[in-house]
């Protein structure tokens, strides 16, 4: 622990609630970009500009009625939900917001980050595909057909993208030449932002980000035509509640992956570290934003096909080259 | 009457070829290969055709030639070789149609929206159906004042009126009544009556069934309901013992109007004024609970606690002082189901029963291998009607049945003492006292001397040659005479005698169980035998002869319970009240005066909601008994007792009636009856049998308050040794009370006798006679 | 390939136009004069109801939805123009289709549709509307536009079916049926 352990703690409160903050207003935020991308207004009866809606969505979801399905095992079945979001959280504990900070009018400090550890990227890689142990658990324990495919579809999405995801993030690691996010920024300083040199890479990133955070286009799991709701069909109230709140919070947590691997996370002039990392990963969800209101849904065969056909090689791809030149460059330096 | 098939002829409809038997009318011919001809004044039952509305024009071609102008097709009948076009098939023929209905909508007001016959009406189905598109008039069309009150039950709209005179030839050939007529001529004639005087008459409502526009409509129903917001439920009337059938319009939940369902062997479509307009309203005054009295009143009681009580009480007195010490004493009004089960009880607590005011009158059964049946009077040559009550008083339709047969060539004779509607249109009268229908009935069969100044004569002699004689007694005399008279003229071989039954079901009753006479009862409560008493929907005090020793009596009983829909007088000291359903809300069946059982269908829910075979199978339960709470059930039960037994299902529809066989022995000789007693000086005999417009249904519908208005009739020497005339206000008093109404003056009443509507208890005897 | 990133310039270029959403209930808008909304019973100039009580529109009412029972007009105080009034009239707010069959069935114009359609109740009991309700002035809460503009009037539709003549005389294979 690298400010002790009541400060760790500290930090780590703040940040879950920051990060549900952040969650729900984002909620919003899609709603509304949605709503401007449709040329109509979004939500902007519930509060000043609708700002409420979260607050209005989350009473609702409290009030309904929590039921267990005849056909579904209990303790699996209550478990899932937790699995999911436990896991989406924790996914985000390494994000870096900056280096050391100074609590203003004292001399206490304290860095911007939870902890420094070497492995952090295949922490939050490892984390991001045990949240979906919760889709796989609750799909099948739910006792429906429909949640079962669901379940069946998230894990072969899972399957299918984990492996460009992960040879795109290692043609980082090899620029970097460390697992640790910090080292992994402090590689990118002085504009080196790795966006450049990994475009390709960056862009496997991308689609296999949106693939893993089950955003459209790419969430047939839950799609209605085709699954009901895949596998959060037989939750309702809170429990749904807190399946979606892991998928947001996947997405949000990807996007700040994107900010940090390619954009250099909190550096940056001027503004401080923590809102350049806001800045950066608002960029990204932005974008997440921009493709749900875009494109529609992917065929899964075609899904499958794209992760499998065109990605993985595109990725081993830039693995190579990647290698190559810097092993050439270091040789040549 | 068999159709002669042997040479039947050719006809051509548009094209289509039928072999018919000749003289049939076209219009009749043509729906047998499926041609409908429209008609407005067409109507069989009314007589032969008139050919009055001219919408049935067709072209015609006899022989080849082609006749030249069109013909109505009601009154053309079928020759050989006639080839006929209708609309369908002919320019001449479809203008004719057009042209005629033109001019029927010419004067014809724009009331459909506001007409109730709108929905229901010919002369609007006729038109969408057959007639221009458009009208052509565009002068002001002719008003009368409208609608004008024929009778209270019955309005009149000069406007709509198409002048196709069913209604007159109703009043003049079926009714025979001449209360309709068609006044003025040309374009300004209209249907009214003499001097705008009220139709009274007790068949006055069928008018506004035959009436094809609305003209002629119902008052009680008037603005009530549209045809599309209706429904209608095929039941049968509980009025009296002929059973006609009908429908009964129900809207929400309440029966509006009753209108015919025309069974052709009983009614033929016909319904008498008090079956169509006479109910049992308002429900306000309806028993909806059971009520128990105790020492402060009657209280109202969970029906559990009532039907217990009841049958505890029966049980009691039975057991405690032995068989027959309780009667079951009904007013043969009830369905065959009730009458079982209340046989049943009564069998199991040894109780006496009756179903009829006196024994001997009421067995029915006797004259089962004599019955005719009501068509029977379509293939007379003989009626012969004895007794002072009129056919129509007893039994509605049955009086226009004769007047039918009487039209188509059979001779009516008639026995009375004289001022009935019947006898203006009788063969034969012969003058009888009044009240010896009795001793003309043995006289006729030989067992005793006709009463003095009676001549029976010519009416044994024409008794004698008839080949299809029907016998109708209408006074309640001893049945076992008029088998005895049915078996000397041998009528279980010709004809036959037609029972006159005086409640509606009293036959089922009786075959259910339910036999003996209230005289019986009535001497068991006065010595004390009987200490207790069930009244089922009867009060004796109010419809039996002997009212005040009823009354009397009751009083004596320990125990009294009633099954009555009304409170009346019977309820008032009895001890246990049981609410009972009427007419539209019974199920199960009747057995009408021919032994034809019909079905009844509820139409309402009665204010109890509950139907009365449950609260019998209830205190059967009690005492043991097993009755069934539902009529299908006990059906079954009485249905394998007949001798044909029809299933509960084949009562659908027109019921039909199963014949059967006709064996007598000869009956055991009956004592001549005496002659009734000769009245006081300065005294009259009282004439006064149960007129149709009686009972606490009539007394409650106020569109029948004209049909009950008293009126006194005497003979016309009487009445100028009284010094009285006609209209003259006079006051009969008698046993039963004082019935006060305007003179009515009988060239045929007999001398001596005076004849009241009086709608009390029967009374008999003798009579003072004041002017008031 | 390239559709699929100007599809992207597409969903960009509408973030930043106005959006067209109209905000209801701050914004109403007017509908058409022949909009077929709440009903309304009307009366004649004298004060007397149109209605008569014929009960033709209860039968043409797809829904069933229209009660009509009739009576006779008083001697005093006479109700309608004709020779029955209806002494109660209600619509199953409800149960309606707002169809307008009622409007064309009524031969003396005594019910029509009005452009009134914010009828929301808490109770489905306040949705049974009685006579007097629809007798009632409705409260005009919802703008229509112009008459002049949207519904032609009876001698324009008959000029232009005037003209039906003059087209099948000299086309008569192109006049449709």
């Amino acid at each position: 622990m690298v400010d002790g352990f009541i400060v760790t703690v500290i930090k780590g409160f703040a940040l879950v609630n920051l990060l549900m903050g952040f969650f729900a207003f984002m909620t919003w935020v899609e709603r509304r970009l949605i709503g401007r991308f449709q040329q109509r207004l979004g939500p902007n009866r519930v509060g000043p500009a609708g700002l409420l809606q979260p607050i209005a969505d989350l009473g609702k979801l409290l009030r309904k009625q929590s039921m267990i399905p005849t056909g579904a095992r209990p303790r699996l079945y209550l478990l899932a939900p937790f699995v999911s979001l436990t896991c989406a959280i924790g996914a985000f504990g390494f994000m870096p917001f900056g280096g050391l900070a100074t609590i203003p009018g004292t001399s206490l400090t304290f860095h911007l980050y939870m902890a420094d550890s070497n492995v952090a990227l295949l922490f939050v890689a490892a984390l991001g595909s045990l949240g979906f142990y919760g889709l796989l658990i609750g799909g099948w324990a739910s006792g429906s057909k429909y949640a079962m495919l669901g379940g069946m579809r998230a894990i072969a999405q899972l399957v299918s993208y984990e492996v460009a995801f992960t040879l795109a993030v290692i043609g980082v690691l090899i620029h970097a030449r460390s697992l640790s996010f910090i080292d992994i920024v402090h590689a990118q300083s002085g504009w080196y932002w790795y966006i450049l040199p990994q475009f390709l890479g960056f862009l496997v990133f991308m689609v296999a980000a949106v693939a893993e955070s089950n955003r459209p286009p790419f969430d047939l799991t839950e799609a209605d035509g085709e699954v009901v709701a895949g596998y959060h069909t037989e939750y309702g109230g809170m429990r749904f509640a807190m399946f979606a709140n892991a998928e947001f919070i996947n997405a949000i947590t990807l996007s700040a992956l994107a900010a940090v691997l390619f954009l250099a996370g909190p550096e940056g002039p001027l503004l401080p570290g923590p809102l350049w990392m806001l800045i950066k990963t608002g960029l990204f969800l932005f974008i997440f934003i921009w493709l749900r209101a875009t494109t529609p849904r992917v065929r899964f065969d075609q899904l499958m096909s794209l992760g499998w056909k065109l990605l993985l090689p595109v990725a081993t791809l830039n693995l190579l080259v990647t290698a190559f030149f810097v092993v050439y460059g270091s040789s040549h330096a | 009457m068999a159709a002669t098939e042997t040479n039947l002829v050719t006809v051509t409809f548009d094209g289509r070829e039928l072999q018919v038997a000749p003289g049939t009318p076209l219009v009749v011919a043509a729906a047998e290969v499926g041609i409908e001809i429209p008609v407005f004044c067409y109507e069989p039952r009314l007589g032969p055709p008139i050919g009055a509305c001219r919408m049935c024009l067709v072209e015609v071609e006899i022989g080849g030639r082609a006749m030249p102008k069109l013909q109505a097709a009601c009154t053309m009948t079928t020759q050989d070789g006639m080839v006929v076009r209708t609309a369908a098939t002919s320019a001449p023929a479809k203008e004719g149609q057009d042209a005629v209905l033109e001019f029927l909508l010419l004067n014809h007001p724009l009331d459909c929206p506001v007409c109730d016959k709108g929905g229901e009406c010919p002369l609007q189905d006729l038109t969408f159906r057959y007639g221009p598109g458009t009208s052509r008039m565009t002068i002001p069309k002719r008003t009368y004042e409208k609608p004008l009150p024929i009778s209270p039950s019955v309005l009149i709209d000069r406007e709509r009126c198409i002048l196709c005179y069913r209604c007159t030839r109703f009043s003049s050939d079926v009714a025979e009544d001449g209360e309709l007529v068609a006044r003025e001529r040309g374009a300004r004639s209209v249907i009214a009556t003499f001097e705008e005087r009220p139709y009274v008459g007790a068949f006055s409502g069928n008018v506004t069934e035959l009436c094809p526009v609305g003209a002629l409509l119902p008052t009680p129903y008037r603005f009530k309901a549209r045809p599309w917001e209706i429904v209608n439920v095929p039941t049968v009337c509980t009025g009296c013992a002929v059973g006609c059938n009908t429908w009964v319009t129900l809207r929400e939940g309440k029966a509006e109007r009753v209108i015919s369902r025309n069974h052709p062997e009983v009614d033929e479509g016909w319904l008498c004024d008090r079956g169509r307009f006479a109910r049992h309203e308002p429900l306000v005054e309806r028993l909806a609970e059971p009520l128990i009295r105790d020492s402060s009143g009657l209280h109202p009681a969970t029906w559990e606690e009532a039907t217990r009580s009841t049958a505890q009480r029966l049980r009691h007195v039975s057991a405690l002082k032995g068989a027959g010490a309780v009667a079951i004493v009904t007013g043969g009004n009830l369905t065959n189901e009730e009458a079982y089960g209340w046989a049943a009880i009564a069998r199991s607590v040894g109780a006496r029963t009756a179903s009829g005011p006196v024994a001997a009158a009421g067995e029915w059964e006797r004259l089962d291998p004599y019955a005719a049946r009501i068509d029977d009077l379509d293939r007379s040559d003989l009626i012969v009607v004895i007794g002072d009550a009129d056919v129509a008083d007893r039994a509605g339709v049955v009086d226009l049945r004769i007047r039918k047969a009487r039209r188509a060539g059979a001779h009516l004779a008639i026995v009375s003492a004289g001022g009935t509607i019947l006898e203006r249109d009788a063969g034969s009268f012969v003058a009888a006292p009044a009240g010896s229908a009795a001793a003309i009935v043995a006289a006729l069969a030989g067992a005793g001397a006709a009463p003095a100044g009676v001549d029976l004569a010519d009416l044994g002699a024409r008794l004698a040659v008839a080949s299809h004689p029907v016998l109708v007694v209408t006074d309640p005399i001893a049945i076992a005479l008029i088998e005895q008279l049915a078996h000397t003229l041998r009528l279980h071989e010709r004809g036959g005698v037609l029972p006159m039954p005086r409640g509606a079901n009293e036959r089922g009753a009786r075959l259910a169980g339910l036999s003996g006479g209230g005289d019986a009862v009535l001497a068991g409560l006065e010595s004390g035998e009987i200490r207790a008493v069930v009244l089922v929907g009867l009060d004796p005090t109010a419809e039996w002869p002997e009212a005040e020793r009823w009354h009397m009596a009751l009083a004596q009983a320990d125990h009294v319970v009633t099954v009555s829909a009304f409170v009346n007088s019977a309820v008032s000291w009895s001890h246990i009240v049981l609410p009972q359903t009427v007419d539209h809300e019974r199920e199960g069946t009747v057995t009408n005066l021919e032994g034809r059982i019909q079905r009844l269908r509820p139409v309402t829910k009665g204010p109890s909601g509950r139907s009365d075979l449950v609260a019998i199978a209830a205190i059967a339960e009690v005492l043991g008994v097993p009755v069934a709470p539902t009529p299908a059930k006990v059906y079954a039960t009485l249905a394998a007792d007949l001798t044909v037994p029809l299933s509960w299902s084949q009562l659908n529809g027109r019921a039909p009636l199963p014949s059967r066989g006709r064996e007598a022995r000869a009956p055991k000789k009956v004592a001549a009856p005496k002659a009734p007693p000769a009245p006081a000086a300065g005294r009259f005999v009282l004439v006064a049998p149960r007129p149709l417009f009686a009972g606490p249904a009539v007394e409650r519908t106020a569109a029948l308050a004209h049909q009950r208005a008293p009126w006194v009739m005497l003979n016309h020497a009487d009445a100028d040794a009284l010094g009285v005339a006609e209209h003259d206000v006079i006051s009969v008093t008698h046993a039963g009370g004082t019935h006060t109404g305007p003179l009515r003056i009988s060239r045929r009443l007999v001398a001596g006798a005076v004849r009241i509507n009086w709608a009390g208890a029967p009374a008999t005897g003798d009579a003072t006679v004041v002017r008031s | 390939m390239l559709d699929q990133v100007k599809g992207f310039s597409v969903t960009l270029r509408h973030l930043f136009r106005k959006p067209v959403t109209q905000e209801y209930p701050e914004y109403r808008r007017p509908v058409y004069p022949r909009f077929r909304g709440r009903h309304q019973l009307h009366r004649h100039e004298n004060g007397l109801e149109k209605c008569v009580g014929c009960s033709l529109c209860a039968a043409a009412c797809p829904a069933d939805c229209i009660r009509v029972v009739p009576a006779e007009n008083p001697v005093e105080g006479r109700v309608s123009a004709g020779e029955r009034y209806a002494r109660i009239y209600e619509i199953n707010m409800a149960r309606c289709i707002f169809c307008g069959y009622c409007e064309l069935a009524c031969p003396f114009d005594a019910i029509t549709l009005g452009n009134d359609f914010e009828l929301s109740e808490i109770s489905r009991d306040a949705l049974v509307y009685t006579k007097d309700m629809l007798l009632a002035k409705p409260e005009r809460r919802t703008p229509s536009k112009s008459v002049e503009l949207y519904d032609v009037p009876v001698q324009e539709m008959e000029r232009v079916l005037g003209m039906y003549d003059v087209i099948t005389a000299t086309n008569p294979e192109g006049a449709p049926e």
